[in-house]
């Protein structure tokens, strides 16, 4: 530091003497809309004197002679002005197709684009919000290079894994950190923003760019900015849009055969089909005929009078596709309003919106309601801005059943082709209540819709001020206060049902819910409280002079910054510590009406740090630039001795097209830019708090009339260290042809040692898991982002294009001497997703057939039947190879078309709905052979030692008392595992504008067809879901999807939009 | 200039936190988990649980010596009736019974460390009662090296009659320390009221009654380690460690030791046994489901018209007598008998030690000159101990009247297949290990062979080390030899 303070004064003192000289001429650059263009370069014309502009377009210039000066800012048309006595007023116009100017950097502060040695990338509101998707992630899908977002799931609030430049940690966090007006918020807010609100996002790729941040940066940052309004006359605009959403595409059905099991009792010795069973939820049974059958067996129901008779519900045996017609078209109304003023010193903003969004699956709803507040003035050295918002956020979807805990999704694929599901959405309809159901296993999904519940309720204020003082030309300070709190409550409520004597003798034997459960089930209850606070703090110097005849620009900033989190999170009922939940009395949920003692779990969560960090940058000539950062953090969740650690970085840029004369004749090269970055940053967002000392819980029903701790299975580790991510990136950035392309392309390579990994060690040492500095990844890749801007341009009509290219690659070098593979999640016996040293970061591992040294599949000489290996094999990596982004816009007067475009590829996924509906028969493929003999393709059996191609043993469907599909077939992965590429036609919007030129009151008008997810190409072998899913959420286990996940969706409409 | 150092100043203050950082970072003193325990509050749980996995663990070696059978209609464990084990065939209870020893090593040292002699023999009992069954299973096994945390995370295995004999010497100083414990007022009692669960609390230490049971329990663990070694000719080992010990020392007629901590119908507080049926109160579960009596055991308890059928198996309502399904048939016997009633409570005791195996195990002793004694009246007196278990008192002279080879001491031939016959029928549910265990070492009773088609035609002698273990503790599995489950035998069983 001392250092740092002594090179500071030289050069202050250097500064000082620079500053005698004669004529300053001072002003402000402002682009055509009045704004100030920070960072211009400012010339005398036609003499090497020049100088920068600072952040806010300020410029004070040492003239020697009397002409003119001229003004150059990235992404502007260059000026040319005489100043008047000692003032000039430039105004730049916009030049729209180079790249952006100036970029927001880590912590707010503004660079310009050339002097940044890393990859950022920014995306303005019109982009994000372009086919008017509800959540910020959804409209940043495919518009980076190096961004990864999966829709992990579906729902009117569906969860979003973002990651930048794939994975790093094993088992750590590796989702971008989110970071509204410069304040870091827990991923989770992203659904409780409201697009509109948005003046930006940009996106800091990877460790380089973020470093300042601190240690929960080393995944890269999605910066988000808050509106603050405009310097412009008062304005209003309401906007408005409609989507409609409908399911997409199912897994591929069985329209053939209707119910029956795989029970040998129901087989036909005469046809070798098996029989149909009416109360089965298995699609085993004869093939559809067209004749009457009985759904479900004989059932006591009930007249309105009391009396009881007997009926069967009579149907006809044909496929009636129950599964598309469960659902609904879910409907999204979106109805929001913005005010924005502002003059010369200030301006502010306002918005709500009413975001009411209806689900597929009926009775599923949404609604979030968004008021925000924002606005900023300067006065003198005074600066201030502020934003706040509050958001509610209210959901009420279907829960889990009754009797297996299932979603919805899959009581409607265990309902056979030949039942008119919608039927018994009347649940006082014959035969649609719990004891005249069809179904022996599971319920009517309509039921399930009515009396299981998931009520959650969201409230989130999420404030920020910025104070700023210019203590002088050269000198400024900013104060930064961000407070974000939310307040979190659920509560799963389940009906229960009670079973009437007649069901309960089970008169078929058919071991169904009622006859286990001859006492019904009681109602069920779930409450959760969760509460999250974080206020953050930043303070920074920031200081500013220019040398050596202004050729060399000294920055330094130096800063301070506290971050203080907290999380209370309390549950009680079902579930939680053992208990059940259960109610007595239906419909008062509440947890003081429980049968047995309320069970509760309660988490406090506590989290501070400090961060101190500098910045020294140097700027020569406007085309060379150098960056030192470093930053030292403290944090409270390691041991005092480890608690504080430094970590540096270095970056660079080269604008040769400015520095070497040579390309300044090259007509067709406009700008060319090159970037090398070598950075370190810290992290422990791995290490959780309370995490340096060993546990003792009440386990195995404890407390009974005694209490008792055992000692926990994680063995703690004390001594536990940050670990430390190192990032190289190199990039070039070229102009072409005035800027008409636009082409930048970046290598970066990351390398995370000593990873904070939480790692299983033998239970024989008393322990199950302990918390280590082991292992070590890397991962590198190449980002190509080319503009096409525009591709055509003959007056009215313009066309552009632009892509985006990702490459990733990614290697486990060493995960700890005791493990050479790491289990991530999924299945422990079959399906996972594993970490494997010297593999990729993420591979899928299963159970395959046994084959042969061909690889041909072996299968027994008796049964026809292949058989699965013991143990689990790789068959390749879940992360995409490649993430192609391709946009394109075409405008013709006042029509716009857009249209967004996503791959990826070279990559697979596991896909459970495949195993789990072949269990049930409602997989097409189960039909594909008709359901009749068939030899194993491409099979080989044993025959005197040899293994020699199987021609005649056909797989006897019925021998082992089970149906080959039901059973042998899924107990290997092989089946389920299909390649993850996609194509998806992310976003398609076309809108008119309305020419309101001369309309007084009416300032703009216009109305747009918008649509997401339109259609999505998938390769043959996958017939099952959307690539995206996974079953484990936004862990890391991504690449495993499953039959609890909604089918995936399409959404369009139409959005209209007036502004006053 | 001035400027310059007034706002470095400014600086230095807002970078030199010192005031602050004590508020914002030590704050890591964990408010959700205990991070201490004493002696005294993890006996309980550490005891409940080792009763808990000595109950539920081992319902699958029951198909194997007979008890139970697939059910029809309901999935069917296909490792348990084809013998094709894997690595995870019972990997869990690995893992349970090394993480139930982590609370008794704790227990120990803490115990030593805080001068509670009392506790410290009860943790080193109970160790043994764990480990013999790890041995059991998987011969070699982490011992000497294991429950280090830190000092090792990979432990090294150790030969199963190493483990054994370091037991046999375990139990010694316990029962050394019971009968001298020192001075009991060491202990805090007011907190120890109702700590300990077997056999009273240590209110009770100054009480001789409740030595003496924990006595008695030592040594009948002894004897069942040494029984165990019955086959591989260490008689001579074996009759010197029960030197001088009598009918007396071990758990007679009425000192079932049993454990309840105070099972409710509240799902996370049923009895383990009922919970292992199961999945909430009167809510049965897959496993319920799914079990049923053996064709082989209900023949058997039928043939010799033994009441204790009523116990084990609950006949189906629409059945007209007990029916078994024949193991490993695919389809099962419909209506075949449920795992029965009287032996599901939800809120019943769970089992540590039976008296009838105590008596069992020392006729089987007196019979072959291990110790001294009338083995006919422990005979006898052990199959009276199991009917006062399953409250069949009153039925127990005339069962014992019937001239059955497979219940009169004088009509059997073979007094030791006689003992491990009768005792495998009050095995049933209450220590099934203990009837695999003789089944290896004996051979009694001949229970009938999986028929499904796929059986590997042979009952497993051993398990396979768990996945998990081959995976994070390679070297020393692989230094502890191959397996062959079929016919690497633990070292008991020759």
């Amino acid at each position: 530091m001392r250092k740092f303070l002594s090179l500071f004064m030289v050069l202050m003192l250097t500064g000082l003497l620079a500053f005698s000289q004669n004529k300053t001429v001072s002003g402000t650059v402002k682009d055509d809309t009045g704004n100030p263009i920070p960072f211009a370069t400012v010339t005398e014309t036609g003499s090497k004197n020049a100088t920068t502009a600072d952040a806010n377009g300020n410029f004070v210039i040492t003239q020697k002679g009397n002409g003119t000066l001229t003004f150059t800012a990235t992404g502007f048309n260059p000026a040319v002005v005489t100043p008047s006595a000692n003032l000039a007023s430039p105004t730049l116009s916009r030049n729209t197709s180079e790249l952006s100017a100036v970029v927001i950097t880590a912590l707010g502060i503004k660079k310009s684009a050339r002097s940044t040695g890393y990859s950022t990338a920014t995306i303005p509101q019109q982009e994000l919000t372009a086919a008017k998707a509800t959540n910020i992630a959804n409209g940043l899908s495919g518009k980076v290079s190096g961004l990864q977002i999966n829709t992990v799931n579906n729902g009117v609030s569906a969860d979003t894994r973002i990651v930048l430049r794939g994975e790093r940690s094993i088992l750590g966090n590796n989702q971008a950190l989110i970071v509204l007006d410069n304040i870091p918020v827990s991923a989770d807010f992203i659904n409780s923003l409201n697009p509109e609100d948005i003046e930006d996002v940009t996106v800091l790729k990877g460790a380089n760019a973020a470093a300042l941040y601190g240690s929960d940066a080393s995944n890269g940052v999605i910066m988000i900015t808050r509106k603050k309004g405009i310097k412009a006359k008062p304005s209003v605009t309401f906007i408005h849009t409609t989507t409609l959403e409908k399911v997409a595409y199912f897994p591929k059905l069985n329209k053939r055969f209707g119910a029956g099991s795989t029970e040998p009792d129901s087989l036909s010795a005469y046809t070798g089909f098996y029989g149909r069973i009416p109360y089965e939820n298995q699609m085993y049974g004869p093939e559809y005929n067209g004749g009457v059958v009985g759904l479900g067996y004989e059932k006591q129901l009930t007249r309105p009078d009391g009396t009881v008779f007997d009926s069967t519900n009579q149907i006809i045996y044909d496929y009636k596709n129950p599964v598309q017609n469960f659902f609904n078209t879910g409907i999204t109304n979106q109805d929001g309003v913005t005010y924005q003023a502002g003059n010369a010193n200030g301006s502010y903003f306002f918005s709500g919106q009413v975001n009411n969004t209806t689900g597929t699956i009926p009775k599923d709803k949404a609604t979030r309601y968004t008021v925000s507040v924002g606005g900023s003035t300067v006065y003198n050295k005074f600066s201030s801005n502020f934003s706040v918002g509050y958001t509610k956020f209210v959901t009420d979807i279907a829960g889990a059943d009754y009797s297996q805990g299932r979603p919805v999704y899959w009581n409607v694929l265990n309902t056979p082709g030949e039942v008119d599901i919608k039927k018994f959405k009347d649940l006082n309809a014959p035969f649609a209540n719990e004891n005249d159901w069809y179904n022996a296993y599971y319920p009517n999904p309509y039921w399930q819709i009515e009396n299981s519940r998931v009520k959650t309720n969201r409230d989130d204020i999420l404030g920020s001020l910025e104070l700023g003082f210019k203590a002088t030309s050269w000198l400024n300070f900013t104060y930064r206060l961000g407070v974000t709190a939310s307040n979190y409550q659920q509560k799963n409520t389940k009906g229960g049902v009670t079973f009437s004597e007649y069901e309960i003798s089970d008169p078929l034997g058919t071991g169904g819910t009622a006859s286990s459960n001859p006492n019904g089930v009681k109602p069920r209850l779930y409450d959760r409280l969760n509460e999250k606070f974080i206020v953050q703090s930043d303070f920074l110097i920031n200081m500013q002079r220019k040398f050596l005849n202004n050729d060399l620009d000294v920055r330094l900033i130096l800063g301070s910054s506290i971050n203080k989190s907290k999380e209370r999170d309390l549950r009680a009922g079902e579930g939680v510590k053992g208990g059940t939940g259960e109610l007595e009395i239906p419909g008062l949920y509440n947890q003081s009406n429980l049968v047995n003692p309320a069970t509760v779990d309660e988490n406090l969560y506590e989290v501070g740090k400090i961060g101190a960090f500098g910045s020294l940058q140097f700027g020569y000539k406007n085309f060379l630039f150098l960056e030192v950062t470093g930053r030292n953090d403290w944090v409270s969740v390691l041991a005092p001795e480890n608690r504080s650690f430094f970590y540096p970085g270095i970056n660079g840029s080269f604008v040769f097209t400015d520095a070497i004369s040579a390309f300044k004749s090259m007509d067709w090269l406009t700008f060319g830019k090159l970037t090398a970055s070598l950075t370190k940053v810290g992290n422990v967002s791995n290490v959780a708090p309370y995490a340096l000392g060993n546990t003792f819980s009440q386990i195995l029903g404890f407390p009974y009339a005694t209490t008792s701790f055992s000692v926990g299975d994680r063995l703690a580790n004390a001594n536990i260290k940050p670990e430390f991510i190192k990032s190289r990136e190199v990039g070039l950035q070229l102009g072409l042809l005035r800027n008409r392309i636009n082409f930048a392309v970046s290598y970066y390579d990351q390398d995370v040692s000593n990873q904070t990994v939480p790692i299983q060690i033998s239970s024989a040492s008393g322990y199950t898991t302990t918390l280590k500095n082991v292992g070590n990844v890397s991962n590198s890749g190449f980002e190509f982002d080319l503009k096409l801007n525009p591709l055509v341009n003959l007056g009215p009509v313009q066309w552009n294009i632009g892509g985006n290219l990702a490459l990733y690659h990614s290697k486990v070098d060493e995960i700890d001497p005791l493990s050479e593979s790491v289990f991530i999640g999924g299945y422990t016996s079959g399906a996972g997703i594993y970490t494997i040293k010297g593999g990729p970061m993420r591979v899928v591992q299963i159970k395959d057939w046994k084959r042969d040294s061909l690889g041909r599949v072996i299968v027994d000489p008796r049964t026809g039947r292949p058989s699965a290996t013991t143990g689990v094999v790789n068959v390749g990596q879940t992360l995409p190879k490649v993430i192609l982004g391709l946009n394109t816009s075409f405008e013709y007067k006042n029509l716009t078309l857009s249209m967004l475009a996503e791959y990826r590829g070279g990559y697979v996924v596991y896909n459970n709905v495949g195993s789990a509906t072949a269990f049930t028969g409602v997989s097409e493929v189960t039909t594909l052979t008709g359901r009749q003999r068939f030899v194993y393709p491409n099979s080989v059996v044993l025959q005197d030692g040899k293994y020699v191609p199987n021609t005649n043993v056909a797989i006897d469907n019925a021998s082992n008392g089970s149906g080959f599909w039901a059973s042998t077939f899924r107990t290997a992965g092989t089946p389920f595992i299909t390649s993850g590429d996609y194509w998806k036609i992310r976003e398609l919007s076309i809108s008119y504008a309305f020419n309101v030129k001369n309309n007084k009151i009416v300032k703009k008008a216009s109305v747009g067809l918008v649509a997401r997810n339109l259609f999505t190409f998938l390769p043959k072998d996958n017939v099952y879901a959307d690539p995206e899913y996974s079953t484990l959420g936004t862990g890391n286990g991504q690449g495993l999807s499953d039959e609890n996940l909604s089918p995936p969706t399409r959404v369009f409409g139409a959005t209209l939009t007036v502004g006053f | 200039m001035r400027r310059i150092i007034l706002f470095l100043t400014i600086l230095a203050t807002a970078l030199g936190f010192s005031s602050c950082k004590k508020n914002l970072l030590d704050i890591n003193a964990n408010p959700n988990t205990a991070s201490y325990s004493t002696p005294q509050l993890t006996a309980p749980v550490a005891i409940e649980n080792a009763a808990r996995r000595a109950n539920t663990s081992y319902i699958s070696l029951g198909f194997w010596v007979g008890y139970y059978a697939t059910s029809s209609g309901f999935s069917k464990p296909v490792e348990t009736y084809t013998y094709d084990i894997t690595s995870s065939f019972l990997a869990t209870t690995w893992d349970n019974l090394y993480n139930n020893l982590e609370d008794f090593d704790y227990v120990e040292s803490q115990a030593k460390a805080q001068n509670l002699p009392v506790y410290e023999a009860v943790a080193k009992v109970m160790k043994a009662y764990d480990y013999h069954q790890l041995v059991d299973l998987w011969g070699k096994v982490p011992y000497t090296d294991a429950l280090k945390g830190v000092q090792g995370f990979s432990p090294a295995y150790d030969d199963g009659q190493l483990v054994y004999d370091d037991l046999i010497k375990k139990i010694d100083t316990a029962i050394s320390i019971f009968k001298a414990p020192g001075t009991p007022n060491t202990i805090n009692s007011s907190l120890d009221a109702t700590k300990i669960l077997l056999f009273g609390n240590l209110l009770n230490t100054s009480s001789s009654a409740f030595l003496t049971k924990w006595v008695k329990f030592s040594n009948t663990l002894k004897l069942k380690l040494l029984v165990q070694q019955s086959q591989i000719g260490r008689d001579a080992y074996i009759k010197e460690n029960l030197n001088g010990l009598a009918a007396s020392d071990f758990l007679g007629l009425g000192d079932d030791a049993l454990i309840n901590p105070g099972y409710t119908t509240a799902t996370a507080q049923l009895n383990p046994w009922y919970g292992a049926f199961y999945k909430a109160y009167q809510s049965s579960g897959d496993t319920y489901n799914s079990t049923v009596a053996s064709d082989f055991a209900v023949k058997s308890y039928l043939n010799t018209a033994d009441p204790r059928i009523s116990y084990f198996y609950t006949q189906d309502p629409g059945a007209t007598t007990y029916l078994g399904s024949i193991f490993g048939d695919p389809s099962g016997t419909p209506k075949a008998a449920k795992i029965g009633d009287p032996s599901l409570q939800a809120t019943g005791n769970a089992i540590i030690f039976t008296a009838a195996e105590s008596l069992f195990l020392q006729a089987e002793a007196v019979q072959r000159g291990y110790i001294t004694g009338n083995a006919q009246g422990l005979y006898e007196d052990a199959i009276k101990a199991s009917f006062a278990y399953t409250g069949k008192s009153a039925d127990y002279a005339d069962y014992m009247a019937q001239p059955s080879t497979d219940i009169q001491w004088d009509l059997a031939t073979d007094k030791i297949k006689l003992i491990i016959t009768q005792k495998w029928f009050a095995m049933n549910g209450i220590d099934i290990l203990a009837a695999y265990n003789d089944f290896r070492r004996t051979g009694f009773p001949a229970a009938p062979l999986s028929t499904d088609a796929n059986s590997k035609g042979k009952v497993p002698v051993r398990l396979f080390y768990p996945q998990r273990e081959t995976l994070l503790n390679t070297a020393n599995v692989l230094a502890a030899g191959d397996v062959d489950v079929f016919s690497t035998n633990v070292f008991w069983d020759k």
